[in-house]
C-alpha cells in the first residue's frame, strides 16, 4: 500500500515520457513533410506567356498537307524566332536573344505538337500559352529575388521590364505542369519529367519481384517445411538474418561484379537493376515468409496430415494460403524498400542523365531515388522544387505499397 | 494412499467414523440387551430403546453424506463401493437396532417364573448372535474376504438354535398355557435375535462385494 | 471379438527419453476404446503410433509391432498416406481449415480421387456430415468458413471430415477437452452412434468420459500400460492399486 503513489507516479511519468517521444516525431515527421511540399509543390506548376501565332507558312518547311511524320521531323525554329518578331515588333538582335530566352528551349517542339494536331491553323493567327523558361518561371514563383544586382541575376532588367509588361496585359498564366509526369529527363528544369525514371524503377521493381518472389516463397517453403533442423539449417538462418542487414551497396557491388562483370550483362538497365534489387530484398521475403509459414498453426498441418495428404499438399494446399497475407505484405514492404533504393542502382549505372523514356527492361534508364538524387545535385534554382516533387512521388508510392500491404492482409488474412 | 482432494478424503473418512460408532453402540446395546432378558432390568431396558434414535440419527447422517459425495464427486472404483455398500449396510444396521429394541421391550416383561433353562438357551443364543455381530462390525473395517464369508456361514448356528429354542418354548407353553404370552414374548425375541443373524449376513454380502466387486453368490 | 488393431512391445523415444514402455495392447472391431491417464503418461504418443502421426516428429523413434488387419503399418510396402486414410484422427482442439465448411469434408475424398464428379462428392460430402450429427445445422449454408462455426461444431466438422475419407478406424485425441458439457455431450452420443460402423479410440482426461462412451478401457501411467480392460470393470473394481488410485482421485 505505501509504494503506491510512487508506482502511481512512476506509471504517469512513464507515460509522458511515451508522449513527448510520440510529439517529437510526429513533429519532425511534419517538418519534413512540410518542407518538402513547400518546396516541391511548384513542381506542379509550370509558369506561361500567352503569345500570339501566327502559322506563317514561309516559315514552315511543312504544309497542311504534309504527313505527321514530315511534320515530327521539321524544324519549328524559324516559326519560333519569327512568333517573337511577330508579338514583340523592332527589336535589336540583342533584345531579340533575350525575350528568345523567356521562352523555354522547347519552344519549336510546342509550336510543332500544337501543328501536328491542329493542321488546319497554317496562314491563321492564334493564341497560345507558351511555356516560360524555368528562370523566368522562377522569378514569377518569387524563389529569385528581384531586387539584387543585376550581374547576379539570371533574368536581367530588360528582361524584367517585359516580365512587367506581359504582366499588366495578364500575359503570363499558370498551368499544370503535365510535363512533369509525361517526359523524361532533361537539361532544363522546365521540360524535365520524371516518367522515365517512374518507368526505370517500375520495370526494375517488376523484376526484382518476378526474380525473388518465387525464389524467396519457395525458399523459405522449404526451409520450413521440408528441412530437418541441424546444424546446416541454423547455419543458413543465420546467414539469410546477416544477409538482411548488409548495406545494400554490397549488393550493388554484387550486381556490377558478378551480373555486368561476369555475365557480360549492359550496363545502366533496368534487369540488371531489378535483379541487384532482388539479391537485396530477397532475405527480407524470406524472413517475412518464414515467420508467416511459422505463423499457422501446426494443427492445420496435423488436421490435413492425419487425412493422409501428402506433404507436399498439406504444405501447398493449406500452409502456403494461410501463410499468404504475410508473405504478401513481407514482400511488398521488401518491394518498398527496393523502391527507394539509391545505392545498388548507383553501382549498376542506372544514375545517369536519361533523356528517353524506357521502353522495356533492357533500355537504359534511372531510377526513382537516383532521378532525385541526379536533380538534387544540378545547379538550376528550377531543379529543387524538382527534386522535392520526386521525393513527394516517392514518398506517395512507398504509402500505397504500404497501403497496399495493409489492405491486403485485412483482405486475404484467414482467422481461425 | 489418500485422495489428492483434503475436503474429498475427509468425507469418505467421516462416513468411516459414522459407521464406527454406529457399529460401537450397536454392540452396547446388543449386550444390554442380552442383560435386559438376564435380568429383567426395566431402567437397562429404556437405555436401549433410547438409544435407537442415535442409531436413527445416523443413519440418516451417514445417508446424507452419501448422497452428497455422489452428487459432487462422482466417486468410482474403490470410493464407489463403498458408499453403495455404506448405503446398504447402515440400513441393515438401523434393522438391527430396532430389533434390539423389540428385545429389550420384550425382555424386561418375561415373567421371572419362566425356567432359567429357556432364558439361558435364549442367553446362548443371543451370545452367539452378539459375538457374530461383534466380528462382522469389525470384519468392516478389516475387510477380509476370508474372514467376511467366515462370519456369513454362522448364521446357519444361530438359526438352528433359534429352530431349537422355539421347539423348546412350544413344548413348555403346551403344558404351561398360562405363560402363553411370557413365551410367545420368549418367541419374538428369539425371532428378533434371529432376524439380527439375517442383517449381520447381509452386512458380510456387503462386504464381501465391497472387497471383490461381486456378491458371493456360492 | 475381432482386433482390428493389436501393438506389441511398443517402445517410444523421444530423443534420449522413453515415452512408451513396451505396451502391447489390442483394440477391438465396432468398440469404443478410452486410453486414461495423468498428463505425460504417453496416452497421445502411444495413440498417435497408430496412424504414424508420429512420423512427424524428428527425434521421435518408434519400436515394436503395431498391426492393422493383421498388416504391419511401419513396414516399408505401407504408404503412411494410405495408412491415414484408414485410420483417421480428431485432434485436441478444432482444426477445421480456413475453407468452406463443403471443402473442409471434401478435402479428403479430393485428395484420395474417390471421385470427380459434383453431384457424387455432393453425396459423400452430406452423408459424412449426417454421420457426424451436422448436416441438419448446416445444410443451408456449406459454403460458409469452417472456422465460423461454434466449437463443437467445428469439432463435429472434423469428425464429418474424418468420416468421408471412410477410415476403419478413428482416433480421437481429448476430443472434448476444449469443449463446453453440452457440445461434449453431443460428441460422446456421436461417438456411441458412430461405433456401429467405426473403431473409435479415444484419449480423455475426464474419466467420466471415459466411464460414459468407452467399452474398454487402458490406463496408462509412466509410459507404463498398468491395465486394461471392460470399461465397468475398469471403474467399479479395478485388479490395479494404480488404476484404482487414479480413478478415484488420489494421484494424477
Amino acid at each position: 500500500m505505501s509504494n503506491i503513489k510512487k508506482r502511481l507516479s512512476a506509471e504517469r511519468r512513464f507515460k509522458f515520457y511515451g508522449q513527448v517521444g510520440v510529439f517529437l516525431s510526429l513533429l519532425f515527421v511534419s517538418l519534413l513533410i512540410i518542407k518538402i511540399f513547400s518546396t516541391g509543390s511548384g513542381a506542379f506548376f509550370r509558369t506561361t506567356i500567352e503569345t500570339d501565332i501566327f502559322f506563317d507558312p514561309e516559315l514552315m518547311n511543312v504544309d497542311q498537307n504534309s504527313s505527321d511524320k514530315e511534320i515530327s521531323r521539321a524544324s519549328f525554329e524559324k516559326l519560333a524566332d519569327g512568333v517573337i518578331d511577330f508579338n514583340f515588333k523592332n527589336l535589336s538582335e540583342d533584345e531579340f536573344i533575350k525575350i528568345r530566352e523567356m521562352y523555354t528551349r522547347r519552344f519549336d517542339y510546342q509550336l510543332r505538337d500544337y501543328f501536328l494536331k491542329n493542321k488546319e491553323v497554317i496562314n491563321n493567327t492564334v493564341t497560345l500559352e507558351i511555356s516560360a523558361s524555368s528562370d523566368l518561371d522562377q522569378i514569377v514563383k518569387g524563389n529569385y529575388p528581384r531586387n539584387v544586382p543585376e550581374s547576379q541575376r539570371k533574368i536581367n532588367d530588360y528582361q524584367l521590364t517585359i516580365l512587367d509588361e506581359l504582366t499588366s496585359k495578364e500575359k503570363i498564366g499558370s498551368t499544370f505542369n503535365f510535363w512533369f509526369f509525361t517526359n523524361g529527363d532533361s537539361r532544363d528544369p522546365e521540360t524535365a519529367g520524371i516518367l522515365g525514371a517512374i518507368m526505370g524503377s517500375l520495370y526494375a521493381l517488376m523484376i526484382c519481384l518476378v526474380f525473388s518472389f518465387p525464389i524467396g516463397l519457395f525458399a523459405s517453403v522449404y526451409l520450413e517445411e521440408f528441412t530437418k533442423p541441424g546444424k546446416m539449417t541454423d547455419l543458413i538462418e543465420v546467414n539469410i538474418n546477416n544477409l538482411a542487414a548488409v548495406p545494400s551497396i554490397v549488393f550493388g557491388l554484387l550486381g556490377l561484379g558478378m551480373l555486368i562483370g561476369v555475365f557480360n550483362m549492359p550496363f545502366q538497365v533496368p534487369l540488371v537493376g531489378g535483379l541487384t534489387l532482388g539479391f537485396m530484398t530477397l532475405p527480407t521475403i524470406i524472413i517475412a515468409c518464414r515467420s508467416s509459414l511459422r505463423a499457422v498453426p501446426p494443427s492445420i498441418r496435423h488436421g490435413a496430415l492425419a487425412l493422409g495428404a501428402t506433404k507436399v499438399q498439406t504444405t501447398f494446399h493449406h500452409v502456403v494460403p494461410l501463410a499468404l497475407p504475410g508473405t504478401l505484405t513481407g514482400t511488398i514492404i521488401g518491394m518498398a524498400q527496393a523502391l527507394g533504393e539509391t545505392a545498388p542502382l548507383l553501382m549498376v549505372g542506372m544514375v545517369a542523365f536519361v533523356m528517353e523514356i524506357p521502353g522495356g527492361p533492357l533500355d537504359p534508364a534511372t531510377g526513382l531515388p537516383s532521378q532525385i538524387y541526379l536533380w538534387s545535385e544540378s545547379a538550376e534554382r528550377g531543379f529543387i522544387e524538382k527534386t522535392s516533387a520526386g521525393i513527394m512521388l516517392l514518398l506517395l508510392f512507398l504509402i500505397v505499397m504500404n497501403l497496399a500491404a495493409i489492405l491486403i492482409r485485412r483482405k486475404v488474412e484467414v482467422k481461425w | 494412499m489418500p485422495h489428492t482432494d483434503k475436503n474429498y478424503e475427509n468425507q469418505i473418512n467421516s462416513i468411516n467414523e459414522k459407521l464406527v460408532k454406529m457399529g460401537s453402540i450397536l454392540e452396547q446395546q446388543f449386550s444390554d440387551a442380552l442383560k435386559v432378558v438376564a435380568s429383567r432390568d426395566q431402567n437397562l431396558a429404556n437405555t436401549v430403546i433410547e438409544k435407537d434414535s442415535l442409531i436413527n440419527q445416523l443413519n440418516h447422517e451417514i445417508s446424507d453424506l452419501v448422497f452428497q459425495i455422489i452428487a459432487m464427486r462422482q466417486p468410482m472404483a474403490d470410493d464407489l463401493r463403498f458408499l453403495f455398500c455404506s448405503i446398504k449396510i447402515i440400513r441393515d444396521l438401523e434393522r438391527i437396532g430396532d430389533h434390539l429394541t423389540t428385545v429389550a421391550k420384550k425382555g424386561y416383561r418375561v415373567s421371572t417364573n419362566i425356567p432359567d433353562q429357556l432364558i439361558e438357551k435364549l442367553e446362548i443364543l443371543g451370545g452367539k448372535a452378539s459375538l457374530m455381530t461383534h466380528d462382522a462390525l469389525n470384519c468392516l473395517f478389516d475387510r477380509k474376504i476370508a474372514d467376511a464369508d467366515k462370519i456369513a456361514e454362522r448364521d446357519h448356528v444361530i438359526d438352528e438354535l433359534h429352530a431349537s429354542f422355539i421347539k423348546d418354548v412350544l413344548s413348555y407353553m403346551k403344558e404351561h398355557d398360562d405363560f402363553i404370552p411370557d413365551s410367545l414374548a420368549l418367541i419374538q425375541i428369539s425371532k428378533g435375535i434371529e432376524r439380527i443373524g439375517d442383517y449381520v449376513t447381509n452386512i458380510m454380502e456387503e462386504v464381501h462385494f465391497l472387497i471383490e466387486g461381486k456378491y458371493n453368490n456360492s | 471379438m475381432v482386433n482390428i488393431i493389436s501393438t506389441k512391445n511398443v517402445n517410444v523415444h523421444y530423443g534420449d527419453k522413453q515415452a512408451i514402455n513396451n505396451i502391447s495392447l489390442d483394440f477391438m472391431k465396432n468398440k469404443v476404446t478410452a486410453l486414461i491417464g495423468p498428463s505425460g503418461c504417453g496416452k497421445s504418443t502411444f495413440l498417435r503410433c497408430l496412424n504414424r502421426m508420429n512420423d512427424v516428429i524428428e527425434i521421435c523413434k518408434v519400436e515394436g509391432q503395431i498391426y492393422m488387419n493383421d498388416t504391419d503399418i511401419y513396414s516399408n510396402e505401407i504408404e503412411v498416406e494410405h495408412l491415414r486414410e484408414k485410420i483417421g484422427m480428431v485432434f485436441q482442439k478444432p482444426n477445421p481449415f480456413p475453407k468452406s465448411i463443403f471443402d473442409n469434408v471434401a478435402y479428403g475424398p479430393r485428395i484420395h480421387g474417390f471421385t470427380d464428379k459434383k453431384n457424387e462428392m455432393d453425396e459423400i460430402v452430406v452423408t459424412a456430415l449426417k454421420k457426424a450429427g451436422l448436416f441438419e445445422e448446416v445444410k443451408d449454408r456449406l459454403d460458409d468458413l469452417g472456422t465460423s462455426l461454434s466449437g463443437g461444431q467445428q469439432q463435429r466438422l472434423c469428425i464429418a471430415r474424418a468420416i468421408a475419407v471412410k477410415p476403419e478406424v478413428i482416433l480421437m485425441d481429448e476430443p472434448c477437452s476444449a469443449l463446453d458439457p453440452i457440445a461434449t455431450s453431443i460428441i460422446e452420443e456421436l461417438i456411441t452412434e458412430l461405433k456401429e460402423s467405426y473403431t473409435i479410440i479415444i484419449v480423455t482426461h475426464s474419466m467420466q468420459q471415459a466411464a460414459r462412451v468407452s467399452d474398454k478401457t487402458a490406463f496408462f501411467h509412466l509410459g507404463n500400460l498398468i491395465e486394461e480392460g471392460d470399461t465397468t470393470k475398469i471403474f467399479t473394481k479395478p485388479d490395479n492399486q494404480k488404476t484404482n488410485d487414479y480413478i478415484t482421485g488420489r494421484f494424477g
